[in-house]
């Protein structure tokens, strides 16, 4: 049972449909990826999430509870980001934590040590006494993840948290969401740069049009949509030309390529059928210096699930 | 504490805006203050005895602070409330509270008692100023308690409208444009459409103030005749009655009860052209004073205006707050956005 459940759900503003019948269903612990264009309906999908917006139809359940029903109960699980960095003026990294602390009913004397952790924790801990206008966008965006985990919430809701940053501060950010993942947070992050996403998802949702095109667990989804994947392998010189003779006798192997010293062939069969070729070429006497499945990256399962749906339309 | 409040108290005041108003509105309330005490001593030397000069000085003061103090309410309040749930929305921070577990009320109470605390220390901030006329006497100390609860229900009220019209605006030049209008319209508007009432609503064969008086419904309204009626309970007529601060309301506290004041008398003329002069005669209990009684006591036909004024800033206050909290809540049903915001 997930922790954030959509069966059907339905959102409109106006003529647009924003969620057309969205499920969803994100487990515990997982970092869940929304990836789509913009407009796809990721943000509108996060507002549902967050109890922040009222569905049209469909039902939605954040840790067994319905947001729309029981709204209060659903902001004591959930930590939400939104794409922006909402900041008050004249108040320090530490008055703002403090602040939404007190909204979020953490007892004052917790408060102290915690906004210490939480400030340590996103690197901030030298910036404590610091006007929170003077902050670089990057720490900015760190601090609203300190915010958005300040009552300790089991799930957080991350709308496009990469937006703006630079890629040290991207890769600072990913490092930490990884962290949290450690720390058992399941975490929902929506992107249009698949990039950002890329290596830190565990569990993936594509949608375009208000719709959910393909979702579920990275691997699965890569498994199910690369059903040919590519196989690089470096062998030596003067043994290519025998490898590649014995790749092409096998049944699952097809589009035999030699480029630049390197052999590179499609593999139609599952894991199974890879090591069973690569222990053939080894019990031949060939060396392979390098074998290595080349996994399609986001932006590749994004082109196979919505690609084709675009060029029709 | 309301966070919201704690939050709004240490943003404000750390601004740089604070300081420099708060010096600019004590240098004004001073110099008006001054001007109202030149003007009541020119008045009381030429017209009246010394020692009644005192308190009829102690008296204009009051009065003039009063009205400047009610007109500060309407000007100040809606300034400083307008921006309170617009701006949350413009530099996106809503969402971030909506998600917290304040309640929609938590969170309008909080920017409303914000705005009334800062008005307060406004006025704590002119309090020696307004308190000279008790160096004259003239007044009690109830009708000081009487002026300052009908202004702090003025501003809770002019507050809580312009709160409602914040959660709705799109931006902040219109969260003000419309605040301030129904400011106006409760503040200053009221009283335009007393005279609207005053003439168009009579019967063309009578006087504009019949001889037992007559309601005007549009003074229930306004901040200022509620005020003067408060601090003129019980009505009493003095019997040296001069023009002060409070004339022009005081005509429409006392007309309701058929008591013509000189206001009336000499206000448009009518007074004369419609015999306000004989309303008075009818409606003062004991028309002629005995020695040395400065007032006479008036036969109550209506009862009194501030109560009706409060139970319309109740219900007022309520339904804009209840409106405004409304507005914020979450889940909503829409994305509320703003004119900024839609500009990113």
């Amino acid at each position: 049972m997930g922790i954030a459940i959509l069966e059907g759900v339905e959102k409109r503003y106006g003529e647009v449909m924003a969620m057309n019948g969205i499920d969803l269903d994100v487990p515990e612990g997982s970092i869940y990826g929304l990836i789509g264009p913009n407009g796809a309906g990721k943000t509108t999908s996060m507002l549902v999430i967050s109890s922040l917006l009222a569905r049209d139809a469909g039902k939605v359940e954040v840790a067994g509870k319905d947001p729309q029903v029981e709204p209060r109960a659903v902001r004591k699980v959930l930590g939400y980001m939104p794409d922006v960095f909402g900041f008050y003026e004249n108040l320090t990294t530490t008055e703002y934590l403090d602040f939404f602390a007190a909204a979020t009913k953490v007892p004052a004397a917790k408060r102290p040590a915690l906004i210490a952790d939480l400030l340590g924790l996103v690197d901030l801990e030298g910036k404590a006494d610091a006007d929170v206008n003077t902050l670089s966008r990057g720490m900015k965006q760190r601090l609203s993840l300190a915010r958005a985990l300040i009552h300790d919430p089991q799930l957080l809701v991350l709308d496009e948290p990469a937006s703006g940053l630079d890629p040290r501060a991207r890769v600072h950010l990913r490092e930490l969401i990884a962290e949290l993942s450690r720390m058992g947070k399941t975490v929902i992050i929506s992107s249009h740069i698949l990039s950002e996403l890329e290596g830190i998802c565990s569990h993936l949702a594509v949608i375009d049009e208000g719709k959910v095109k393909a979702s579920g667990d990275l691997n699965e989804i890569r498994r199910t949509l690369t059903a040919n994947r590519r196989i690089t392998l470096r062998t030596p010189d003067e043994e290519v030309d025998e490898v590649a003779t014995i790749l092409s006798g096998q049944p699952e192997v097809s589009e035999v390529d030699v480029e630049r010293g390197r052999l590179r062939f499609v593999l139609t069969g599952e894991d199974e059928d890879s090591a069973r070729i690569l222990a053939l070429v080894i019990g031949s006497g060939r060396r392979i210096y390098d074998w290595r499945l080349e996994v399609a990256g986001l932006e590749e399962l994004f082109l196979s699930i919505t690609g084709s749906e675009s060029n029709d339309s | 504490m309301n966070p919201v409040l704690r939050r709004e108290v240490m943003e404000r005041f750390r601004s740089r805006r604070a300081p420099w108003f708060l010096f600019a509105w004590t240098i004004g309330v001073g110099m008006i203050g001054y001007v109202a005490y030149l003007v009541s001593q020119q008045v009381a030397n030429q017209v009246l005895g010394r020692l009644i000069a005192t308190q009829y000085m102690g008296r204009f003061l009051f009065q003039a602070m009063a009205v400047l103090m009610m007109t500060a309410v309407v000007l100040i309040v809606p300034g400083v409330t307008a921006l309170s749930i617009v701006t949350e929305r413009e530099r996106q921070t809503l969402p971030l509270l909506q998600v917290t577990q304040l309640s929609p009320i938590q969170l309008v109470l909080g920017k409303l008692s914000s705005s009334i605390g800062y008005f307060l220390l406004l006025l704590i901030a002119v309090g020696p100023v307004v308190a000279i006329p008790l160096l004259f006497g003239g007044m009690s100390a109830g009708d000081i308690g009487a002026a300052l609860a009908m202004m702090l229900a003025t501003a809770i009220t002019l507050g809580s409208v312009a709160i409602a019209v914040s959660s709705r605006a799109r931006s902040s030049r219109g969260a003000v444009a419309g605040s301030y209008a129904i400011a106006f319209i409760i503040g200053f508007l009221s009283l335009a459409i007393f005279l609207g009432e005053l003439f168009l609503a009579r019967p063309s064969d009578q006087a504009l103030i019949p001889a037992r008086g007559r309601e005007f419904y549009s003074s229930w309204l306004n901040p200022y005749v509620g005020m003067v009626d408060a601090i003129r309970q019980p009505l009493r007529v003095p019997t040296d009655y001069t023009l002060t601060p409070f004339a022009a309301f005081d005509a429409i506290v006392y007309a309701r009860q058929g008591v013509s004041t000189p206001a009336i008398s000499m206000g448009g003329g009518f007074g004369g052209q419609f015999g306000v002069g004989f309303a008075a005669e009818m409606a003062v209990i004991q028309p002629f004073p005995a020695p040395g009684q400065d007032e006479l006591a008036v036969r109550v036909r209506r009862g009194p205006v501030w109560t009706r004024t409060l139970i319309i800033y109740a219900a007022i206050t309520a339904l804009a707050l209840l409106r405004a909290a409304f507005v914020v809540r979450a889940p909503a049903r829409r994305i509320f956005l703003t004119k900024r915001r839609r500009n990113v």
